[in-house]
């Protein structure tokens, strides 16, 4: 496991075990789906174009001859990043860190969250419509040198995953 | 897989600056000015503007009365210049404004280039309207310091090698 | 991130924040003195106006392509006091006396400075001034003030420490009449 966390920050041990949910949900045998990601991506690469394209223009073109081009862009950046902010900081969508399918081609998408000061991974599982809450204390998840150990993250998803399939049956 | 990890990061990189730039350039469109905040660079208007003070313009009215503070520039100097509004003349067409230094002994006449006695709408980049102190001093050090200019970017470089641990 | 460049950041962001917050009160709140000392509706008393012409060569005097131009200068008395205009936000009171005149057209409007001063402290607020003579030599953009009637008004720009510049004029307006200039016959007689 790549990186060493910080144990005294509950931010850097989220984003770490978050990190690792790609692999751990691929020994589920879920297989990561980029869209949302490459969406994102696609979002935050064309705010960069915007304003790398108007910074040429104004080496370009004097102020008041690119006045109306200049206001084009500037509204389409804002937009473009107000979209943006929507999916990766509103309450809604900035906990999603992972969305895949099994073989049978069933979705399963993964919020993971902390509260400021409590070492606790809290993990929702959407299967559809359904929901599942659950959660798992960092101290199950790190040694004592910072290092991450996914065994423990993995046995508490499977049980969830099982409980739904279980049901569905 | 990696990839997309470092886009990511470059993006996350990037949107700091491309944050700071268009809002800087939306400002510019509010205020109808390629700069709408400046750094006095002259003591020419002491003790009213010391060099690092910082200039809020707008440039939307179409009439700079006489008192006001302007920016302009002009093709004899390469920094754009301060001034106060000695004299104006307008009428709906157009205006002629006359400016000084409150620091200087004479008006700018001999600042304004050949042959040119007033200047028009279109050398004012914009009409003081809010001040603070000192802050933009930053700036100049950053353009006319070296010594403090590699010492930023050495501390800038350093913070982003520990960040990334 | 729990290392010193974290916390270095945090400080400097809550000090950023404070100081602009402090700024910010700071220039509302002379603004608000300002005005309850109603400083827009102060009084001047400009008085025994003598006005003089001449006829100029030089570029510094307005003239263009050898063509002299007509210069004016005025004397006068002034009396006026700018004290309420000094509070804790005062950097600098820039005291100015102008004429403003019409033009050609009647949608034309001229405006010139004849005399202005920069005021740093209270103590020097209180203006009295008898037989001062201008401290600009003004000329018109046409080549003469044909004899124009112009009024006199004194204006003034505070300039805050910190916030927006706040302009204002006092409310006396005082006439006087553009003096024409001595044609060489007359200078001959004297």
């Amino acid at each position: 496991m790549s990186s060493k966390a910080n144990l005294y920050s509950v931010t850097q041990l989220r984003t770490i075990a978050d990190e690792n949910l790609s692999e751990v949900f691929g020994s589920l045998g879920y297989e990561e789906s980029f869209t949302f990601t490459d969406f994102k991506l696609g979002l935050g690469l064309i705010t960069v174009a915007l304003s790398g394209g108007l910074f040429l223009i104004e080496k370009k073109i004097s102020f008041n001859d690119s006045y109306y081009p200049t206001i084009g862009i500037l509204v389409l950046y804002f937009i473009t990043s107000g979209i943006l902010w929507v999916f990766t900081q509103s309450s809604k969508y900035k906990d999603i860190k992972f969305i895949g399918t099994n073989d049978a081609n069933e979705k399963i998408t993964c919020l993971t969250s902390t509260t400021k000061y409590d070492p606790i991974y809290n993990i929702e599982l959407q299967f559809g419509e359904e929901r599942k809450k659950t959660s798992i204390e960092f101290m199950k998840m790190f040694d004592d040198f910072s290092n991450f150990h996914p065994d423990n993250l993995t046995e508490v998803l499977k049980k969830e995953i099982e409980k739904v399939a279980k049901k569905d049956q | 897989m990696n990839l997309r990890k470092q886009i990511t990061q470059f993006l996350a990189f990037a949107y700091i600056f491309t944050g700071a730039y268009m809002t800087w350039r939306a400002l510019g469109i509010i205020a109808n000015t390629h700069s709408p905040i400046v750094v006095v660079l002259t003591g020419s208007m002491e003790p009213a503007f010391q060099r690092g003070d910082v200039l809020f313009l707008w440039n939307r009215h179409k009439i700079n009365n006489v008192g006001d503070v302007v920016v302009y520039e002009t093709s004899t100097k390469d920094i754009p210049i301060v001034h106060r509004v000695l004299r104006e003349h307008h009428n709906p067409n157009k205006q002629y404004v006359l400016t000084k230094g409150d620091n200087n002994l004479v008006d700018d006449l001999s600042l304004y280039g050949r042959k040119k006695n007033y200047l028009t709408q279109d050398d004012i980049i914009g009409t003081v309207y809010g001040y603070v102190p000192k802050v933009g001093y930053i700036t100049i050090l950053l353009t006319e310091n070296q010594y403090f200019r590699f010492g930023i970017f050495g501390l800038m470089a350093l913070s982003s090698l520990f960040q990334s641990e | 991130m729990f290392n010193l460049v974290s916390r270095a950041q945090a400080v400097s962001n809550h000090v950023l924040t404070c100081s602009m917050i402090l700024g910010a009160l700071v220039a509302i709140s002379s603004l608000i003195q300002l005005y309850s000392n109603n400083v827009w509706g102060l009084n001047n008393s400009i008085e025994n106006i003598k006005a003089n012409a001449s006829l100029k060569n030089s570029f510094q005097y307005g003239s263009k392509n050898g063509k002299p131009k007509e210069n004016s200068i005025i004397k006068f008395d002034l009396e006026t006091d700018l004290s309420s205009l000094f509070n804790w936000n005062t950097k600098q009171v820039f005291v100015y006396l102008t004429a403003e005149y019409p033009g050609k057209s009647e949608e034309s409007y001229n405006k010139v400075t004849y005399w202005d001063k920069i005021i740093t402290n209270k103590e020097d607020a209180k203006i009295k001034l008898s037989n001062q003579r201008a401290k600009y030599s003004v000329w018109d953009v046409e080549d003469s003030f044909r004899s124009r009637i112009a009024n006199l008004t004194l204006e003034w720009n505070v300039q805050p420490h910190i916030g927006p510049l706040i302009y204002g004029k006092t409310v006396t307006k005082t006439p006087f009449t553009f003096a024409e200039v001595k044609t060489k016959k007359t200078t001959n007689n004297q």
